[in-house]
């Protein structure tokens, strides 16, 4: 790799690969959610309440974690 | 004396603009999120919870992961500027587009199917074809917003000391994928 490439492409920090591992772990729950909801639902007749629990923890991941609601209300990094 | 005022503004601009214009969006959310609840509750007030058998249940799960992807990548995006890596910005906001658009292709397709299933003139297509629409109105802005933000970033503007502009498309382009988590199992799953 020359210099030029390398001014390019730096290198990740620390802190941006754990905030990289965190947003794939919780892509990969949200996946994972998304899939069970789709089973409950194909699987059970009326299963709005199976899928509230579902679509609150989906809801709530998004919100904490990509959009950084806490920070909203003083706490967290953004 | 004189140099004072402008330079206690500039102090007072850095110090508040970033949590006036975080406050500003997310009060936008807020706004944002009454509409999308008021079209939600006239779905359940007009036809309950049932739903039609000819849904495309397996088109409808695809673009949910696919919008679920663009989130993982406009999250990777903003993380890529505010560490001012360009290029990984420049790449996942590239990704982030893509899979926006695919998103708009999966709904087209879908309302094409929806429209020969339940008109919209019926109780449970007006809400169908509302909700979706709505949404996907929201997902065209967001592919616009991103492309501005992709633009001028590559251009060089934005940095890890300067990339409000990006946290707030990326933030909106959240709040899209945070609609539809609840919209799709309230019109395809409940």
């Amino acid at each position: 790799m020359d210099t030029d490439e390398q001014l390019e492409r730096p290198v990740p920090s620390s802190t941006q690969q754990e905030k990289v591992r965190l947003g794939l772990i919780v892509a990969a729950a949200l996946a994972v959610l998304t899939l069970i909801e789709y089973v409950i639902a194909v699987g059970i007749d009326d299963p709005l309440i199976w899928l509230l629990p579902f679509v609150i923890a989906k809801f709530a991941l998004i919100l904490e974690y990509f959009m950084h609601f806490s920070a909203v209300l003083g706490k967290g990094d953004h | 004396m004189a140099l004072a005022a402008p330079a206690a503004h500039a102090r007072a601009e850095a110090t508040y603009r970033p949590q006036a214009n975080r406050l500003g969006l997310w009060l936008f959310f807020l706004s944002e999120t009454f509409l999308f609840s008021a079209m939600i509750s006239a779905r359940f007030v007009t036809s309950g919870t049932d739903t039609p058998e000819h849904l495309n249940q397996p088109l409808a799960l695809g673009i949910t992961i696919v919008l679920l992807l663009s989130s993982i990548s406009a999250y990777l995006s903003e993380n890529a500027i505010a560490h001012d890596d360009r290029a990984g910005f420049i790449r996942y906001t590239r990704i982030t587009i893509f899979l926006g658009l695919v998103f708009t292709a999966g709904v087209v397709l879908e309302w094409q199917e929806a429209l020969a299933d339940f008109p919209a003139g019926t109780i449970y297509g007006s809400a169908f074809f509302a909700l979706i629409g709505l949404h996907a109105f929201h997902v065209v802005t967001g592919i616009m917003a991103l492309g501005v933000v992709l633009n001028l970033g590559g251009k060089g503007h934005y940095g890890s000391e300067d990339y409000w502009p990006v946290e707030g498309t990326v933030k909106y382009w959240h709040l899209v994928d945070l609609m539809w988590v609840v919209i799709y199992p309230s019109l395809y799953l409940f």
